[in-house]
C-alpha cells in the first residue's frame, strides 16, 4: 500500500465521519424539532382547556403517539451511528457486505435528497476481507452520487452478486436514466483503487466489483 | 391586527403541520408545501395570496438557497424566513445576502416567531 492510501484513510475518513455526523445532527433536531413542536402544542391545549375551551381528545392521543414514533425515530438514529462510530473498531476484517450496505442506506437516509431505496436480501452470507470503515464510505458516496443524480420519484434497488470465486458484485440498479457523467469522482475513485473494487457503468444502473481478499490492505493495517 | 397568511415549506411534515397549528392558535393562517417544487407551485398560481414564507434549507428535491432565489424573482416583495436544523453562518450569511429576512434555528420559539411574523412590514422584514 502506497502513504497516499495510507494517507487517504486518515482524510477521506475524517471528512466522511464529519458528513455523516453532519447529517445524523440534522437527523436529530428534526427530531427534537418535531417533540418540541409537539410537546408546545399539549401546552397551548392545556393553556385553552385552562380558559375553559374544550377540544377533541383525540389530539392529545394523536401528540402522545407522535412524540412516542419521534423517540422511536431518535433511538434507532443512535442505533444507526452507534454501528457506524464502530466501523472502525478494525482496520481490517472479514466484513459481511450486507451488514455494510444496510447501514449505508440507512446513513445516507438521513440526506435530504435520499431517495427510496431497496436492499435485495441476499440468499447467502457474503463476506469480504476488506477495511469495513473504507466499504462504507465507497457504498455511502456511491448511493450519495446516484441519489444527486435520480429524480424525487426515482427508485433504487441494491443487489449482492458472487461473480467469480475471488469476486463479488454490488448492483445498484435504478428504474430511470440517470447521468453519472462525472461519476467516481476522484475521491471516490482514491477510495476505489484502495479497496481495489471497480466500477461499470450501464443505462439501468451501476456495478461495483470488490475482490474477497484484499493483501495490500491487511499487511498494511494488520501487520498480516 | 392585520391578518397573516403564511406559507411553511418543509419537509418534515409533522413539524410543518404542528407548526401550523401552533400558529393557527395564535390567529395566523398557515399553508404547507413538503418540497421546494411545490412550494414554488404554490407560490405562481396564488400570487400574493401570503404576506411571509417560512422556508426550510434542506429539501428533498431542490437547495433551500435556490428556492428562495426563485421566491424572490417570482415576489421580490414577500418575506422569507428560513427555518432550519442544519444551517450554517455561512448558509445564514448567504441566504441573508439573497433576501432572507430571518434565519431562525430548529427547534422554535414560538412566541418569538408569533412576535416576528406580526412586525409590520419594513421593520426588518
Amino acid at each position: 500500500m502506497t502513504s497516499h492510501a495510507s494517507d487517504l484513510v486518515h482524510k477521506q475518513g475524517l471528512q466522511f465521519f464529519g458528513s455523516v455526523n453532519a447529517s445524523i445532527s440534522h437527523e436529530l433536531k428534526n427530531i427534537f424539532a418535531i417533540i418540541s413542536e409537539t410537546a408546545g402544542f399539549l401546552n397551548d391545549l392545556t393553556q385553552l382547556s385552562k380558559q375553559g375551551q374544550t377540544f377533541d381528545l383525540c389530539l392529545l392521543e394523536n401528540c402522545s403517539n407522535s412524540i412516542a414514533e419521534e423517540i422511536e425515530r431518535g433511538f434507532d438514529t443512535i442505533r444507526q451511528m452507534n454501528q457506524f462510530a464502530h466501523s472502525v473498531d478494525d482496520p481490517v476484517k472479514e466484513t459481511r457486505i450486507h451488514d455494510t450496505l444496510a447501514l449505508a442506506v440507512k446513513l445516507t437516509g438521513f440526506l435530504s435528497f435520499a431517495r427510496k431505496t431497496r436492499l435485495e436480501p441476499s440468499g447467502t452470507e457474503i463476506t469480504i476481507d476488506t477495511s469495513p470503515f473504507l466499504l462504507q464510505t465507497l457504498v455511502y458516496r456511491t448511493l450519495r452520487a446516484l441519489y444527486r443524480a435520480m429524480d424525487t420519484s426515482a427508485e433504487l434497488t441494491l443487489t449482492l452478486r458472487e461473480s467469480e470465486a475471488s469476486l463479488v458484485t454490488l448492483i445498484f440498479s435504478h428504474d430511470q436514466a440517470v447521468d453519472l457523467t462525472d461519476f467516481p469522482d476522484f475521491r471516490t475513485a482514491d477510495v476505489a483503487e484502495v479497496l481495489k473494487a471497480a466500477f461499470t457503468k450501464s443505462d439501468t444502473g451501476l456495478a461495483l466489483t470488490l475482490p474477497r481478499e484484499n493483501k495490500d490492505l491487511r499487511d498494511k493495517f494488520a501487520g498480516g | 391586527m392585520k391578518h397573516i397568511d403564511i406559507l411553511i415549506i418543509d419537509d418534515e411534515i409533522k413539524f410543518a403541520d404542528m407548526l401550523g397549528r401552533r400558529l393557527s392558535l395564535r390567529g395566523i393562517t398557515c399553508h404547507a408545501c413538503y418540497d421546494g417544487q411545490s412550494g414554488l407551485e404554490w407560490i405562481k398560481t396564488h400570487p400574493g395570496a401570503v404576506t411571509l414564507i417560512l422556508l426550510d434549507l434542506k429539501l428533498p428535491d431542490i437547495y433551500g438557497t435556490q428556492v428562495l432565489e426563485t421566491i424572490k424573482e417570482i415576489d421580490p416583495a414577500v418575506p422569507v424566513f428560513i427555518i432550519t436544523g442544519h444551517g450554517t453562518r455561512e448558509d445564514e450569511t448567504a441566504c441573508l445576502a439573497m433576501g432572507a429576512s430571518e434565519f431562525i434555528h430548529k427547534p422554535v420559539n414560538i412566541e418569538k416567531l408569533t412576535t416576528l411574523l406580526n412586525r409590520p412590514r419594513g421593520e426588518g422584514t
